[in-house]
C-alpha cells in the first residue's frame, strides 16, 4: 500500500515538474533567436499620454517629485481608468518583461557588459514586482487601498522607465525611434 | 542469448570506473575543474568508490559489503547534491553574488524540494528487511528526489527571472537532472515490479541501470571537451545605450524606493 502511494506521488512529482520544465523550455526557446531589434519591436502599444497625466500628478516634467499638498489630486477611479484597467495593467507588465529580456540578451551574447546588465535586469524586475502587485490587488478587489499606498508611484517608476528608453533612441538615432515612440 | 547479455552486461559495468577516470582527466586536462571544482572532486569520488567497491565484493562479507556500499553510496549522493549548488552559482550569481531577485524563490524551492523528497523517502517499504539498510535506502532515494527536483526547479527559475545558463554548466545541469529523474523512474518500476522473480528483476534493473550510467558519464566527456562559444564583441552603441540606460533607471528606482519609505 505505501509503495501505490509512493508511486502514484511520485508520479505526480514528475507530470507537475515535467510541466513546469516544458513551460521554461518555450519561454527559453522563444527568446533564445531573437536579435536586440526584435525585442524592441515587442514593446506593446500603451497610452502613453494617460500614463504621463498619472505621473505627472507626483512629479514634474524633469522627473522631480511636486511639492508637498501639489501632488496625488488623482482620484482611484480616475488612475484605474486612465490606466486602461486591468488590460493596461498587463501591457505594462509584458513590456517590463521586454526589459527583463534585453537585460538577459546581453547577459547571454556580451558577457564583458554583464555587471550593467545585471544591474538593469534588477530594476527591470523591481518594476515588474510593482505592477504584479498591482494586478493582484485588482484581482482581490483591494485595488483602492493599494493605490493609496504606492499604486501610482509604480505607475511613475514605469512612465520614468519608458521616458528613459526614448531618450536613449533620440540620443543614438535609433532606426525604430518613431515606432517606439508610439508605442510606449 | 543469455550468455551475450551478461557479457554486455559486465562489459558495460566495468566500463564505468574507466569513463570516470577519462572525465576526470577531461576536466583537468581542459581546465574546467577550476570552474567546478565540487563536480572534479565527485568524479574522483566516483571512481574510488566504483574502483574500490569492486575489490571488497570480492574480500568483504556480503553484510559488510552492502553496509559499506550504501555508507558510500550516500557520500556519492551528497556531493551529487552539492553539484547542483555549484551549477546554482554559476547561474544565479552572475556578478558574484547571489542576485537579489532569486534569493527568497530559492529559499522556497529548496524547503519544497526536501519537504516533498522527505515525504517520498518516509513513502517507500524497502524489502530488504535489514534496518540499516533500509534507512540508507530512503535516504538514498531522498537525495535523489531533492536533486531532481532542484534542477528541475532551478530550471523553471531561470527562465522566469531571466537569467541565461551558461553553455557548460547548462550541460552539466541538464544531465544531473535527467540521471536523477531516471533513477527515480527506476525506483518506481522497482516498488511497483511483482516480487516473485526478484533475481531476473535485479540483473535487468542491474542492466539498465549501468548502460545509462555509462551513457551518462560520457554525454558529460562530449560536452565538456569542446571550449564555450567565444563571446560576442558587444557594439560600441550598444553598450552605450545599456550602460546609459541602466544608470537611469537606477536613479529612477533610488527615487521612488525614497518615496515609498517616506
Amino acid at each position: 500500500m505505501r509503495n501505490i502511494s509512493f508511486v502514484v506521488l511520485a508520479v505526480l512529482l514528475v507530470v507537475a515538474l515535467g510541466i513546469a520544465l516544458w513551460r521554461a523550455h518555450l519561454r527559453t526557446r522563444r527568446s533564445a533567436d531573437v536579435t536586440w531589434d526584435d525585442l524592441l519591436k515587442r514593446l506593446t502599444w500603451i497610452d502613453r499620454n494617460a500614463i504621463a497625466t498619472i505621473a505627472l500628478d507626483v512629479i514634474n516634467e524633469s522627473g522631480e517629485p511636486l511639492p508637498h499638498g501639489d501632488g496625488f489630486t488623482l482620484e482611484s477611479d480616475a488612475i484605474w481608468n486612465l490606466l486602461g484597467g486591468l488590460d493596461g495593467l498587463e501591457t505594462m507588465q509584458r513590456n517590463c518583461q521586454v526589459l527583463v529580456d534585453l537585460a538577459t540578451y546581453v547577459q547571454r551574447f556580451h558577457p564583458e557588459a554583464l555587471v550593467v546588465a545585471e544591474n538593469l535586469r534588477l530594476n527591470a524586475r523591481e518594476i515588474q514586482w510593482h505592477v504584479e502587485r498591482l494586478r493582484g490587488a485588482a484581482r482581490t478587489g483591494n485595488l483602492r487601498a493599494t493605490f493609496d499606498t504606492y499604486a501610482q508611484r509604480a505607475v511613475v517608476s514605469y512612465y520614468l522607465m519608458t521616458r528613459n528608453v526614448l531618450h536613449l533612441y533620440s540620443l543614438f538615432n535609433c532606426p525604430h525611434l518613431a515606432e517606439l515612440q508610439q508605442t510606449i | 542469448m543469455i550468455q551475450v547479455i551478461r557479457t554486455v552486461y559486465f562489459a558495460i559495468k566495468w566500463s564505468c570506473p574507466i569513463c570516470s577516470v577519462l572525465l576526470l582527466l577531461v576536466l583537468f586536462v581542459r581546465r574546467r575543474a577550476a570552474s567546478f571544482p565540487i563536480l572534479a572532486v565527485y568524479v574522483a569520488l566516483d571512481a574510488i568508490v566504483t574502483g574500490a567497491m569492486s575489490y571488497a565484493y570480492l574480500h568483504l562479507r556480503p553484510h559488510t559489503y552492502w553496509s559499506t556500499y550504501f555508507i558510500l553510496c550516500i557520500l556519492d549522493q551528497t556531493f551529487s547534491t552539492l553539484v547542483v549548488y555549484e551549477i546554482s552559482r554559476h547561474v544565479f550569481c552572475p556578478t558574484g553574488v547571489w542576485a537579489r531577485d532569486v534569493r527568497k524563490p530559492l529559499i522556497i524551492l529548496l524547503i519544497a524540494s526536501t519537504a516533498v523528497a522527505c515525504l517520498l523517502a518516509c513513502l517507500i517499504h524497502p524489502r530488504n528487511p535489514d534496518h540499516f539498510q533500509a534507512f540508507m535506502q530512503r535516504i538514498s532515494l531522498f537525495y535523489v528526489v531533492l536533486t531532481m527536483e532542484l534542477c528541475l526547479g532551478m530550471t523553471a527559475l531561470s527562465s522566469t527571472v531571466g537569467l541565461p545558463w551558461k553553455n557548460h554548466a547548462a550541460r552539466i545541469g541538464r544531465a544531473w537532472g535527467v540521471g536523477a529523474l531516471f533513477d527515480l523512474i527506476m525506483e518506481m518500476i522497482e516498488r511497483s515490479w511483482p516480487a516473485s522473480h526478484p533475481t531476473h528483476a535485479f540483473f535487468w534493473f542491474n542492466f539498465v541501470g549501468s548502460t545509462f550510467n555509462s551513457a551518462f558519464v560520457i554525454y558529460l566527456i562530449v560536452v565538456l571537451w569542446p571550449d564555450e562559444p567565444a563571446p560576442q564583441p558587444l557594439p560600441d552603441h550598444m553598450h552605450k545605450q545599456i550602460y546609459t540606460l541602466q544608470q537611469q533607471v537606477e536613479n529612477d528606482l533610488t527615487t521612488i524606493r525614497s518615496w515609498r519609505s517616506s
